[in-house]
């Protein structure tokens, strides 16, 4: 309960800010608020499930692209959903599915993810016609069907994150725990593990979709580095250091990194990609305590 | 007709020029992370160190054969040297691990960058002019990458079959308990592999840095090529990462022959995850 409280006054809090502050941070604080739920869906297969889902922006930049491409003047925003979720799902659910039926460990899964996601990065940036290329897509408007507000956005960001925790404290919830701890068990007492795991990823797929469409209407913009290694690697870092399994936790590091990221990067611009690196260096030697090296190593 | 051979011919020599360039780029990584275990997300970065090493040797004056031994001792210290520092305190395979050497590898690329700005350096290939076959002509550095591929491989398979030192890679990477209790050192064993696989990065850096411009941000596809490489070939010693890179070869040259740029690029996308899956899926069966 502590948890979803504090999720809820995080958002409560965001609800107030963006009232308080200027357009341009207000714009910011929901991308991060947006990018978080991102985080915090692929907490669900990656810190409660054990995948690493490696690619984990894989959906948010097929969401970004659906809503540059189809919803760029501000209107037919569920096209837009409906087109990512086709994708992103139907991509994910049938190839988690048959990697797990084929016993593919899930660290092998989490790079075919992490493949998938670099290899459409390299796709994109080769086609310059309807996906923009390597300068990618920008000028998308506001989604229209929210009265161009971002309360409603983040409205639905307090959806998500509320059925995020439903989920994770559901049936579905524990059985995916269970597959994490005690796969042989819950394998042993007839549960179909790559069943579970299929949902897992294809639920973070389905968030990560949403929060992809709705990041793009705010920013206006959508490109190609959404699929590359950095912004796919990052979510890793922001659910490790926020405590993998606490759905809130990857919200809180990802919002807090997105700001700072916003505020110091712009200052430090030249210098700043390599203090990241020696700062997730450093980092990891604190996290191997807490690293479930185990769970991404059974079958 | 002749031109129908030499059609066939040119595709054959592509594919075979193709797949030595993958070998040489992924073989840092099948030692690294096939043998070793230590899933080392900055190998493309320390390709690209080891381009930067040999271009700027070569523009110091050194001769490009020295450049490439160069490059190949500084990469496998700088690896080793984060092996030993931080790596090696971390679980196998775990995400610590992972997102330490991705930090490592940002470290890199924004360290090149600052040093030596973002855009492309040139180094000359050593070897040049052409190579006539018949019915088809390649230029002659492709042909000695080629041979360095051929020569890199068959060392690799010898060694790992047909010696000690490889039985004891292998006891090392199978049955790392059992190897511990014949009296093998494991921890040392895998810094050695530690090593010769960052050597090996720094020694492809350098061989293919006379074929394009050589730019802080060849990391990633140079990754992307690698765990391909790593991913379809397993940790089995032997053969598996010499098919897995003609797989790869075959499928690029093909697709980009035959199709469009965007298309070939998702076709080789899809086959390399199908035969991703399958390998391992076969692999990963009791």
């Amino acid at each position: 309960v502590s948890r979803q409280l504090l999720a809820a006054a995080i958002l409560a809090a965001a609800l107030v800010l963006v009232a308080a502050l200027p357009d341009y941070r207000a714009r910011v604080l929901v991308a991060a608020v947006l990018a978080g739920i991102m985080a915090s869906a692929t907490d669900l297969p990656t810190g409660v499930g054990g995948v690493p889902l490696f690619g984990a922006a894989f959906p948010f930049g097929i969401g970004a692209y659906a809503a540059g491409v189809l919803a760029s003047d501000g209107n037919h925003l569920s096209a837009a959903f409906a087109a990512a979720v086709v994708i992103a799902v139907g991509i994910w659910f049938p190839l988690t599915l048959v990697a797990f039926r084929l016993r593919v460990t899930p660290l092998q899964f989490g790079l075919i993810t992490l493949l998938l996601s670099i290899a459409v990065e390299q796709v994109i940036m080769a086609t310059p016609g309807a996906v923009g290329g390597s300068n990618g897509l920008s000028g998308i408007r506001p989604a229209m069907a929210f009265g161009r507000s971002l309360w409603p956005i983040l409205g639905c960001g307090l959806g998500m994150l509320g059925l995020l925790f439903w989920i994770r404290g559901s049936e579905f919830g524990l059985l995916l725990r269970a597959t994490r701890d005690e796969p042989i068990r819950a394998e042993a007492l007839g549960y179909d593990i790559p069943s579970i795991r299929s949902c897992a990823v294809a639920i973070a797929a389905l968030f990560g979709c949403f929060a992809g469409v709705l990041s793009a209407s705010v920013t206006g913009v959508a490109y190609p580095a959404m699929f590359g290694l950095t912004s796919n690697l990052i979510v890793l870092v922001w659910v490790a250091l926020g405590r993998p399994g606490t759905i809130v936790g990857p919200l809180i590091t990802t919002v807090v990194y997105r700001i700072v990221q916003t505020e110091l990067g712009s200052r430090f611009q030249n210098h700043y990609l390599f203090v990241l690196g020696l700062t997730i260096v450093v980092s990891s030697l604190w996290l191997r305590g807490r690293d479930r090296a185990d769970n991404a190593t059974v079958p | 007709m002749p031109n129908e051979i030499g059609t066939v011919v040119t595709f054959i020599l592509d594919i075979l020029v193709s797949a030595g360039g993958i070998f040489l780029v992924a073989s840092g990584l099948v030692v690294v992370y096939g043998w070793a275990r230590l899933i080392n997300m900055a190998h493309g970065d320390l390709v690209m160190v080891g381009a930067y090493t040999c271009v700027i040797a070569v523009d110091s004056g050194f001769p490009y054969w020295l450049s490439t031994l160069l490059a190949a001792a500084l990469v496998g210290l700088v690896l080793l040297a984060g092996h030993l520092a931080v790596f090696k305190r971390m679980p196998q395979e775990g995400m610590s691990t992972l997102l330490a050497t991705w930090g490592l590898g940002l470290m890199l690329t924004e360290g090149v960058r600052l040093l030596y700005g973002p855009g492309g350096r040139f180094v000359d290939p050593p070897v040049t002019g052409l190579v006539t076959f018949p019915g088809g002509v390649l230029p002659a550095y492709q042909v000695a990458l080629f041979g360095v591929a051929v020569v890199l491989a068959g060392v690799a398979v010898f060694v790992t079959t047909r010696t000690r030192l490889g039985l004891r890679v292998r006891a090392v990477v199978e049955r790392p308990d059992a190897a511990a209790m014949s009296g093998l050192n494991p921890g040392r064993q895998r810094s050695a592999l530690v090593l010769m696989g960052g050597g090996l990065a720094g020694l492809a850096g350098a061989v293919i840095a006379p074929m394009a411009p050589v730019t802080p941000y060849l990391g990633p596809v140079y990754s992307t090529t690698a765990f391909s490489i790593v991913l379809m070939s397993g940790t089995r010693v032997g053969v598996m990462p010499i098919m897995a890179a003609l797989f790869l070869g075959t499928t690029r040259v093909a697709t980009q022959t035959f199709l469009s740029p965007s298309i070939a690029a998702i076709a080789t996308l899809v086959l390399s995850i199908v035969a991703i899956i399958a390998v391992q899926g076969r692999l990963s069966r009791p």
